[in-house]
Order: C-alpha cells, then structure tokens, then sequence
C-alpha cells in the first residue's frame, strides 16, 4: 500500500527529494572542507620544543633568485648566532620498481624525501601503520622507508622497494611504516604571498620519507630538486627570536597548529555563519512540504481510516514515504557529492563522516517529522463524512 | 439477535457549550440480519448520525451499542477498526473516491489495507466488478467517470471484502433519476445475496425498495415502518 501511496504523491516527493539533496549538498560540501582541515591539523604527531619553521629564511638567503648557492646560503643559517643546528628536507622525483612493474616519474610522480636527522627526530607524524624513523635508521645495512599517498595502498610493512635517485644510482628500501590517508606533511618549499602558516602542511602523495646517512648525502651531493624556501632550525635555550627574526619568521610547531586551529575555527564559524541560515530555511521548507502534502492527503486518508485502517498504521506509512524520500535524497546527494570531487580532482573523498553526518540529519529530520505530524494519531473516520474534496 | 442493536443511543454535540445539539436522543433500534433498512427523515432528524454510529465510523454520547453480538461500547478504536475493515462497507454520497487512483485500485484499497495477497485482490476486485458490471472501467481513473459510474466503483468497493453489512449514506443524492434507479437496483441484488444493508435517504420512492424504514424526527425515532405494509 506504501507503494502506491507513495506514487500518488509523488511529484510532492521529488519536490521534497530535491529539498533533501540541496541541505545535503551544502552540508556534504562543509563536512568534507572541514574534515580535510581536521586531518591537516592531526597529522603531525609531535615535535621537539626547541624547534622552529624558519619561513623564508632559505629564499631571504637566496637560493630563490640563484644569486647564492645552496651550500653557502645554508651555511649562513648555520653560522647565525643562537642556532644549534639546521634540518634539511631534499626531495626528488625518482622512479621506483614495484616488483616487475617500473614506475616512472613520467607515470606517476613519487617524490623521494631524503631527511638528516633533525628533521627526522622534529617533526613526527601519525601513522597508520608501522613506525616512523629513528636515528638508529641512519647507519644500518638496510635503508628503511616510509610511504604515503598511493604507494602507502600498495605496500605492506616488510615489503621492499627498488628506487633509482638518478641513472646508475639505485637503493633497495625496506617498507617500515605507512602513512594514513589524506595525510598532511610539512613542505619546505612552497613559497606564496602572504602565505599563512598553515598552509606549509601540503597533502602526502606518493611519498617516500628515508633518512639514512647515504641517500641523504647523495641527495645533497646531487644538488636538491626544488629548492626549499624554508628549513627547520633548533634554537639555543635564550635564543635572540628578534635578531633572527630579520632573516626569516621564526613559527615554532605549536604556533603553526594554532594558527591551523585558529584558522579551523575561523573557517566552522564562517560556515555556520554563511550555510546554516540556508539549511535552515531548507529544512524549514522540507518540513513545510511534509505537512502540506500531510493536509493534502487528509481526505484519501479518512477513506482509509472509513475502510478500516489504524491511525498508527498510517502514520506508519507516512513515515514510510518519508524515509523513502530521506533515503533517495541522500543517496542523490552523496553521488553529486562525489561527482562534484571528480570533476574538482579533489584530494578528498566521501568519508565516513559525510555518511554519520548525513544519517543524522535524516534520523533529526524523522524525529521532526514524526512529531509534526503526530495529529495523524489523532484522525477519525469520520473526518470523510465531513470533506468530499480531496 | 440482530447484526446491529442500538439501545437508548444518544448522540450530543459540542457538549457543555453554548451551542450544544441534541443529533440522537435515546434512539433504539435493531437491523436484523439480512434486511434492508432505510432512515428516513428531515434535514438535520439525526439520520446521518445515526448511520454514522451503528457504521462504527462515530462515537456516541451514552446509550448502548451491539454489533454481530458484540458490546462495542468500551472497546478500543483499534478494534473497532478491525470490524469495520472485516464485516463493513460503506457508500458516500459523494462517493469518497480516490480520484487520481485507477478504477481497480479504488475497488482493491479496502483489500490491500487488509494485506491481502495480490492474486486474491486480483480475484476478489474482478468479482466485484463483474457483479456491478464495470469490467472495463478498472484501467480507468476515477476522476474520469461519470457519477453512475462512481456510485458502482464505491458500492465495488463496499461489497469487494464480503462485508455482513453496507452502510450507504444518501447513495443517490448526488444521482439522475435513472442512475439512482439503477443504483437501487443493485442494492436489491446484494441484498439477494444476503448482506444486509442499511440506507440513509430522504426520497420516500427509494426509501420504499427497502424491508423497512426508520424514520426519525430531531433525533428521535418517530416511525418505524414495514414495507410490506405498502
């Protein structure tokens, strides 16, 4: 019977349909910024006190403009006074064999890490299998890895990796830890005006993080890939922060996920400000909707009512042709949501928050709908022998 | 014992009000198994109302109320329901179509609401067409019927469960002579068949085709008259 109720009402459904599918798509469009900003700010799992992002400072010295070499403009940071040591990221774009399969740079870009150890020890991130790198991995036989973005999918702990840095220089790497998905890592070379903090966590793809002493010194010794706009610096304990301070700004790991937070904040409220007064005035409608086509339907349902049937029985139905509509919208909204991140080559995906979120906004919007029309309950049959007009 | 015994029903609306009415008065009456009775009487006697209770569509102020031996007096609406939906059917002035639905669906809603199985609505809804000979108006939607029509598709509906009794609220009013002929035709069939009926109308000519008349005057029973008498 729930069928065919449901067809009688049906250009009212798909109006409600539609209604469910634009709170949705506002609703999905926001989870899924703010899930993305909410990994960003998890990544990092820890850092040492004493270290700070010095942003700028390599392009300040630079390396940017060509005028100064790599070497010299590091070896100035080094030499300026309070700074204890200076960490280096070098990263390449290599090719990597994957048992018989060769995966070039010109296939898929998989970008090689080589990592000293002040780096390695200061900036830890969370792992979603295995472990990070330690300062015991410097010196063995075996170069340990840790892989994100795809490769992470494909390998397992344990699994070892052929990487050819350049023609003639290859490394057999032992698989030790895996990144999560949708990782974000510090990028020492993004270089924007009026860049904010934050924004120097980037998203992990295809990366590969070692820091065993060769692949390091190969790496510096080959010259770097892209040049770093930025390094990591650890301070001596009364450190002159005003002084170095005229090279570059120095932002200590605790500031940067403050301002992330902070700019996380910025962002919800922004959001509540800007979307919710629309999902409420939508969810108003469907609820509008709901109670006309309710009233609408009041004469069909004193025939039912005359004819035998219980009020509960058809405020069941009723429901019935609710969740129906709950269930296509939502499934309408997440397939546009997902075509919508396709065609946007978004670096997110539907998770499962989208679908907690959305399961509570359907189980909200019964709850409201059964207590809106909980009259049902309350109709007599007799109702029919009053109205003759449907 | 009677399908139907109403004993001293009264009927008050708007109670404590100011505009307090008096429908029913310590109306009795008993419909015996079989019979077509008719109510009679002027606009506003209490006739209506009293189709309206004895069809458990309608709750009564006081007075008693028995259906096939049944005391309903203090049952639930639930069960309630469950009678009406299991041994009654109604006919509507004004039909009480559902006018988007099809023809077949109309006759068959009384059927599905009752969960029957699809090859038994199938059977029972052309049985009940055949009987009221509108076979080939069940593709059709209600909304394009003629009022004939519609009066058969409702009295389809009525009959399609195999009802003990049909309560039929001025089934003719909204009728032509003829169709209301025809109409008054039919229900001498299905009375033949042994269901009872029970008929509001306020033509005496109609009112005559019945067993019996009730006839009450501001919502007291005034006459209650063998047709044979005629």
């Amino acid at each position: 019977m729930w069928r065919k109720e449901y067809l009688a009402c049906i250009k009212n459904n798909l109006f409600i349909v539609v209604q469910i599918c634009l709170a949705l798509a506002l609703i999905n469009y926001q989870v899924g910024y703010i899930t993305w900003m909410v990994e960003r700010l998890s990544s990092i799992e820890g850092t040492d006190e004493d270290t700070y992002f010095y942003q700028y400072a390599m392009a300040a010295g630079g390396v940017w403009d060509m005028v100064e070499d790599y070497t010299e403009v590091s070896k100035k940071i080094r030499s300026l006074p309070d700074i204890k040591d200076m960490g280096e990221i070098f990263d390449f774009s290599v090719s990597v064999e994957e048992g018989s399969v060769k995966k070039t740079d010109e296939e898929e870009v998989i970008k090689l890490n080589a990592m000293d150890s002040i780096v390695t020890a200061a900036v830890t991130y969370r792992m979603e299998e295995g472990r990070w790198l330690t300062e015991d991995d410097r010196d063995g036989e075996v170069i340990y890895a840790v892989l994100g973005g795809e490769l992470a999918k494909r390998h397992r702990i344990g699994d070892r990796i052929s990487v050819e840095l350049e023609p003639g220089v290859n490394y057999e790497m032992e698989v030790v830890g895996k990144l999560p998905e949708n990782c974000w890592t510090v990028d020492m070379n993004t270089l924007m005006a009026g860049q904010k903090i934050y924004s120097f966590m980037q998203p992990s793809n295809n990366d590969i993080f070692v820091n065993h002493k060769k692949v390091f010194k190969d790496a510096k010794k080959s010259g770097f890939g892209r040049s770093n706009a930025h390094c990591i610096v650890k301070l001596q304990k009364d450190a002159d922060k005003e002084y170095l301070s005229g090279y570059g700004k120095l932002v200590s790991f605790e500031e940067m996920e403050q301002d992330t937070e902070k700019e996380f904040h910025d962002f919800v409220k922004e959001a509540i400000e800007e979307n919710l007064m629309w999902v409420v005035v939508i969810v108003f409608g469907i609820i509008a909707t709901s109670y006309l086509v309710g009233k609408k339907r009041r004469y069909v349902w004193g025939i039912y009512l005359l004819l035998g049937e219980k009020p509960e029985q058809l405020l069941k139905m009723y429901m019935v042709n609710n969740v129906m509509n709950y269930i296509i919208g939502v499934i309408l909204a997440l397939l546009i949501y997902q075509n919508y991140l396709r065609v946007e080559n978004s670096m997110t995906d539907i998770s499962g928050y989208h679908i907690i979120v959305d399961a509570v906004f359907i189980l909200v919007m019964l709850i409201i709908s059964l207590l809106s029309n909980a009259y049902i309950m309350k109709l007599e049959p007799k109702e029919i022998l009053t109205q003759t007009k449907e | 014992m009677g399908i139907v015994e109403a004993k001293g029903i009264a009927k008050i609306y708007n109670e404590g009000k100011s505009s307090e009415v008096n429908a029913l008065c310590g109306v009795t009456v008993n419909i015996e198994e079989g019979e077509w009775v008719s109510i009679m009487g002027k606009s506003g006697s209490g006739k209506s109302t009293l189709l309206h209770i004895m069809g458990l569509v309608d709750k009564y102020t006081s007075g008693s109320l028995t259906f096939d031996g049944q005391c309903v007096d203090n049952l639930r609406q639930n069960k309630v329901a469950d009678i009406r939906m299991k041994k009654v059917g109604f006919v509507l002035q004004d039909f009480g179509l559902i006018w988007n639905m099809s023809v077949f669906d109309n006759i068959a809603t009384p059927l599905y609401l009752a969960k029957e199985k699809k090859g038994r609505v199938k059977e029972l809804v052309s049985k009940a067409a055949k009987e009221l000979e509108i076979e080939d108006l069940l593709k059709k939607k209600a909304k394009e019927l003629s009022g004939g029509q519609c009066q058969r598709v409702a009295i389809a509906r009525a009959i399609v469960t195999g009802p003990k009794i049909i309560f039929a609220d001025e089934p003719t009013g909204a009728l032509d002579e003829e169709n209301a002929k025809n109409i008054m035709g039919i229900f001498a069939k299905i009375k033949e068949s042994g269901t009872t009926i029970v008929m509001v109308t306020h033509d005496k000519e109609l009112s005559l085709m019945a067993d019996r008349e009730i006839v009450l005057s501001d919502g007291k029973v005034v006459g209650l008259l063998e047709n044979t008498d005629f």
